[in-house]
């Protein structure tokens, strides 16, 4: 019966969904994912392996075929690398993309979050639609803190599984792309719960808007960053990263199959990120410490952003 | 309305395929070549790829000493193939068509003494010219299928909600009747 109520609820709630929002997501979604696309599935050039790794795979294999195969291999799992920064996607210089379709990338999707976190918001609070939660066993905090989680959930399953059928109809789809993508939805998280904060504490849809979008933009330049370089150790002689939370999350999506037996894989991994000491352990806990204080902060923006809609006076 | 919003959904992603596939074709072909010198004494291998996603693909060899060439596909990274397996002196243009994304791998072998037998004369150059001419008509097939089933699952949706309160109100007349006679 409780499984059935809740399930009406998210219908409901699906039902009320901003359409003219969520078209206007799709698009500056696809648009965003359009030069990621293009320029990773029109390319020529030297495999992205490093020659003296493909030297040291020659003098290994015994027939050219074989030796080819390996090439593939190792390029696919670039591309798959290439494809597992979406979870950086605010971060364009570590993408392969040129420095100009780069720039295009945060601002298509930051400007996507915030014309949908601006159009819901004012959705939220139509009469019609607030009113529901009179009709529910459930506070009025309970209930916008419900609202956005949901929001906030579909957002970024919308855009992640955008990307993920994009990106499988130009590369392979394997189990490797959901996972990198699922792994990148607490960074989203956080952006589209800072927007539905601002867009409560602002209240009009346009300036809303525009300061959700400056806030984005700042998020992406500084703050997302900033929390990376937290949760990477970097040595202070200076010769890169030796450990972080970006190359745990490498090591558990790109290499994920061999991951038992890690090989040549492994060698790859270790001159693509420079870096020759891994503590595969330490990695892969420093990305779970960096997912887990996304999520956790993205929590606390929801509890603030609903305390201060409840607060509002709907007529 | 869940089938409406996928609908929606899906028209949009096979629009923006098409829309894609009208601006993202390149005018002139992507091009890049490679010059190298055969080495002294030892050999000296190559390897480049190529992708794309529909179109066609040219490989052109001009080698004044001997080279082996050997050139793979990956079709979708399901199905590894080999092409062309040979030796070649001279001028050599290799052409392939692709209509589904596709990967080639070029293995190029480059012998030093052993093959052309000079030593201290001057080396024999090797040219190697890639081009894509991609035509992105896999986009636009994949837009099309995109968009036809975004608009009939729209259609559906629509036409099983008006179903579903035909149905409604026939049994609610149904009922005002039965409750007169």
């Amino acid at each position: 019966m409780r499984i059935r109520m809740t399930l009406r609820l998210i219908i409901l709630e699906l039902e009320e969904l901003n359409i003219l929002g969520l078209i206007i997501l799709a698009i500056l979604s696809l648009l965003t994912f359009y030069p990621l696309i293009r320029d990773g599935y029109v390319d020529i050039g030297e495999p992205a392996i490093p020659l003296n790794i493909i030297s040291v795979g020659q003098s290994d294999f015994t027939s050219t075929e074989e030796l080819m195969k390996w090439i593939d291999m190792t390029t696919y799992i670039n591309k798959k690398v290439f494809m597992l920064y979406f979870n950086r996607i605010f971060q364009p210089r570590y993408l392969l993309v040129g420095e100009d379709l780069s720039k295009l990338i945060p601002i298509f999707l930051i400007l996507a979050i915030s014309s949908y976190v601006t159009m819901a918001s004012s959705n939220i609070l139509r009469p019609d639609v607030y009113k529901r939660y009179m009709t529910l066993p459930i506070s009025r905090m309970e209930y916008f803190v419900g609202k956005l989680f949901f929001n906030i959930l579909f957002v970024s399953f919308f855009i992640v599984s955008t990307y993920v059928l994009v990106a499988s109809l130009y590369y392979r789809f394997d189990s490797s792309i959901i996972i990198a993508s699922i792994l990148a939805i607490p960074e989203l998280v956080l952006i589209v719960a800072l927007t539905f904060l601002v867009s409560a504490l602002v209240k009009r849809e346009v300036p809303a808007f525009i300061l959700s979008s400056g806030l984005g933009f700042l998020l992406y330049t500084q703050v997302i960053e900033l929390i990376g370089d937290f949760f990477t150790l970097r040595p202070s002689g200076g010769e890169g990263v030796s450990s972080g939370a970006i190359y745990g999350y490498m090591y558990l999506v790109g290499f994920f199959e061999d991951f038992d037996s890690l090989g040549e894989a492994g060698i790859i991994y270790r001159v693509m990120t420079g870096s020759l000491l891994v503590d595969l352990e330490k990695s892969l806990f420093l990305l779970t410490l960096y997912e887990t204080t996304m999520l956790l902060i993205s929590f606390a923006i929801v509890m603030l952003s609903s305390y201060i809609l409840s607060g509002v006076e709907v007529d | 309305m869940l089938a409406r919003i996928f609908g929606v959904y899906l028209t949009l992603l096979g629009i923006s395929f098409i829309v894609i596939g009208l601006l993202g074709n390149p005018v002139e072909p992507i091009q890049k070549s490679y010059v190298s010198e055969f080495p002294e004494r030892v050999f000296r291998s190559l390897s480049r790829y190529i992708s794309v996603s529909s179109g066609n693909v040219e490989i052109k060899v001009l080698s004044e000493g001997t080279s082996y060439i050997v050139v793979y596909r990956n079709l979708m990274g399901y199905r590894f193939e080999k092409l062309f397996d040979g030796v070649v002196k001279g001028y050599k243009k290799l052409e392939y068509k692709s209509d589904l994304p596709t990967s080639y791998y070029i293995y190029v072998r480059l012998s030093g003494v052993e093959v052309n037998g000079s030593t201290n004369a001057s080396r024999p150059k090797f040219l190697l010219n890639l081009s894509i001419y991609p035509n992105l008509n896999y986009t636009f097939v994949v837009g099309s299928i995109l968009l036809i089933l975004g608009v009939s699952i729209t259609y559906t949706g629509i036409y099983i909600d008006k179903w579903k309160t035909r149905k409604y109100v026939l049994a609610k007349q149904e009922r005002i009747r039965n409750r007169f006679y």
